[in-house]
């Protein structure tokens, strides 16, 4: 009998299932230059938002993980990363605790939160749980944020300074490295985690719950870690924003900014880690070649929604499932499509070129 | 005494929060969109009523709030035709998806069209005019008056009209079971797309009503969806009565804790909260509805 539940069991290893390995080398190489290229390419200020770019990228994969894989929507993404980043900069402030702990904390801080949501969220589905998850949101808000200036400062906010672990981290470019690797981490995590028999378990049980309860898969256990996950993740990326940016009060963690997050992942394609990735992108780009052309700043929350239309009516994986369709279309007949997606994205790239250039954006002189 | 006070006056909030929540219920049920644009809807009406109220002055008030009901519900009925008719087979989660894209693109609309002038904190007429009623020491200007009497008026008659009329009983048809009502010969888009409209209508009496009390501005209703959806919740997302009921009580519960004395009044903002989490733990929508109608709706 235990024999046959045993062999019904989520395999170890299935075919297409590729742990970091051929890879590894590649996408090393990839982060060494884009380390030393961005700050050495770029001015300070690009430096400053590419770091942005990345921290924002982290907390797409905290929803990625939770809603991509085992399908539970949040509507309190900024809740975590404020949590994060508050618990952060108060043991600092207050207690004097270094860096690394500080961030830890951050991570740690998360989980009872996530215990005491997702065993609600455990009975609700879909809809419900997206507006149970926007109550607590407010209860957190108005409880913690408001209701204990020891945490956020009160409507002051916190200070922080940028961390000084062996060397230095004070300048931008230095700080990018710091976020760059922690990111890079996280990526690797989520990218072998989705390959994982952990990461496979949840994802059946987004397909199909019954299914996967039928399986053997215990799908509290998977939606709980999942939760737990996500919010970790979630709050090391508030740590490494408010740190980013020195400084932080709870105005700057309101649901505006959840519904971007949300926004953001589900543009990108809330199914992949490469869409939170690209959703990152999408919301860095949009806001911040946009900010030098003031006609055009007016038009990132009309794109934004009908970024979300576009998804919903015709493209569920989102950009990048899109990009993933463009690629296949190339790979068919690679002679004359190549040309034609070569001279989209140099369109692309050239616009952005000029919006940068002679939209006269603010921040860089 | 204070707190009667306190609470009549709360009521003006939680009247609106009624009438979004009434809008609400009326198009989930319908249509099964958890519509996040609804708060939306009744700031872009607000502005249209401004518009109107400035540019013809001689339409007077009432005529501007007609207008503007008309706007709220064509623009229901056109958000039903362009989107959401389109995800009738989609996830529900695919529906609330884009019902956050509108609510994203409504209000940067405003501000491009009302460009300049969308920041600056314009007023609105009083529609039921500017006094003041008493009743021994409970004092109540009239027009917050007026707005509770017009969301109590809504949200019985629009009862008695889902109970009675052809099309609300056409609109609950096609709720319980949408195959089997265009089997019946119910134009299902059409009635879909009435509810959307009167949805739209509620949101745009909220947004005109309201705007007097307040001034106007692009995010102005964005507080007050959570809380709507917390009036919805007590009648369970589907029955209109109880999310009259709650949008009324949640606004003088509000307004009563904020008259307290020492850190009450900072919980009064999350009673709505409270009251999501706590409606959705005990299911109340099982109360309202059977189970066949439910799935019906969740699909």
């Amino acid at each position: 009998m235990s024999a046959g539940v045993e062999a019904l069991r989520v395999p170890r290893q299935v075919s297409g299932a590729r742990p970091v390995g051929k890879l590894f080398g590649i996408a090393a190489a990839a982060v060494a230059v884009t380390a030393f290229a961005i700050p050495a390419l770029t001015g300070s200020y690009w430096t400053y938002v590419f770091t942005y770019f990345l921290v924002y990228a982290m907390i797409g994969l905290s929803l990625v993980l939770l809603t991509g894989y085992v399908g539970q929507i949040s509507l309190m993404g900024a809740t975590l990363v404020g949590l994060g980043a508050f618990t952060s900069a108060a043991v600092e402030v207050h207690w004097g605790w270094p860096f690394w702990a500080a961030a830890l904390s951050a991570g740690l801080i998360t989980l009872p939160f996530s215990l005491l949501i997702g065993f609600p969220a455990l009975r609700l589905r879909g809809l419900y749980l997206a507006i149970a998850t926007l109550a607590f949101a407010k209860l957190i808000e108005e409880l913690v944020f408001k209701g204990w200036p020891w945490l956020t400062g009160g409507f002051s906010g916190m200070q922080v300074h940028r961390p000084h672990m062996l060397i230095p981290f004070e300048s931008d470019a230095r700080y990018f490295w710091l976020v760059l690797g922690v990111f890079c981490a996280v990526l690797a995590f989520t990218y072998n985690f989705s390959r994982s028999r952990v990461g496979r378990a949840m994802r059946a049980t987004r397909e199909n719950e019954l299914a996967a309860q039928a399986m053997g898969i215990n799908i509290v256990k998977y939606k709980m870690l999942a939760f737990f996950l996500s919010g970790v993740v979630a709050g090391l990326a508030g740590a490494l924003q408010i740190h980013l940016s020195k400084a932080g009060s709870f105005e700057a963690y309101r649901f505006y900014l959840s519904f971007l997050i949300f926004v953001m992942v589900v543009i990108g394609g809330v199914r992949s880690m490469w869409g939170a990735l690209l959703g990152g992108v999408f919301l860095i780009l949009q806001t911040e070649l946009l900010r030098g052309v003031e006609f055009l700043t007016r038009f990132t929350d009309i794109a934004f929604g009908v970024g979300l239309i576009w998804v919903v009516l015709s493209n569920p994986e989102g950009l990048a499932g899109y990009l993933r369709d463009q690629w296949a279309w190339v790979k068919e007949k690679p002679r004359w499509r190549a040309l034609v997606a070569v001279a989209f994205v140099a369109f692309d790239i050239g616009t952005m070129w000029l919006l940068v250039h002679f939209g006269g954006q603010k921040g860089a002189g | 005494m204070l707190y009667l006070n306190l609470a009549i006056i709360g009521m003006t909030e939680g009247a609106v929060y009624a009438l979004l929540g009434l809008g609400l219920i009326l198009i989930y049920r319908s249509t099964g969109v958890l519509n996040f644009s609804q708060a939306a809807m009744a700031m872009c009406s607000a502005y249209v009523a401004w518009q109107i109220t400035t540019s013809a002055p001689w339409l007077t008030v009432w005529g501007a709030l007609a207008i503007t009901i008309a706007f709220g519900a064509l623009m229901g009925a056109g958000l039903y035709y362009l989107i959401f008719s389109r995800l009738r087979d989609s996830p529900p989660v695919a529906r609330l998806i884009a019902s956050v894209g509108v609510a994203f693109i409504l209000p940067a609309l405003v501000r491009v069209v009302w460009s300049g002038q969308s920041e600056r904190g314009l007023h609105l007429p009083f529609q039921f005019g500017s006094g003041v009623v008493k009743f021994s020491s409970i004092a109540l200007q009239v027009q917050k008056l007026g707005l509770i009497a017009v969301t109590v008026g809504c949200g019985i008659g629009l009862h008695q009209w889902m109970k009675r009329s052809v099309t609300g009983t056409a609109l609950r048809a096609v709720a319980q079971n949408r195959m089997a009502a265009q089997m019946a010969g119910v134009p299902e888009r059409r009635i879909s797309a009435a509810a959307w409209a009167i949805g739209g209508a509620m949101a745009a009496l909220a947004g005109a009503l309201y705007v007097p009390l307040a001034y106007l501005d692009p995010n102005m209703m964005i507080p007050f969806l959570p809380k709507a959806f917390a009036a919805a919740l007590l009648g369970g997302l589907v029955n209109l009565p109880m999310g009259l009921v709650g949008g009324l009580a949640l606004g003088a519960v509000e307004s009563v804790f904020r008259g307290m004395h020492g850190s009450l009044p900072r919980l009064a903002e999350t009673v709505g909260a409270l009251g999501i989490v706590a409606f959705l733990l005990i299911r109340i929508e099982r109360f309202f509805v059977s189970e066949h109608e439910l799935k019906a709706i969740e699909q």
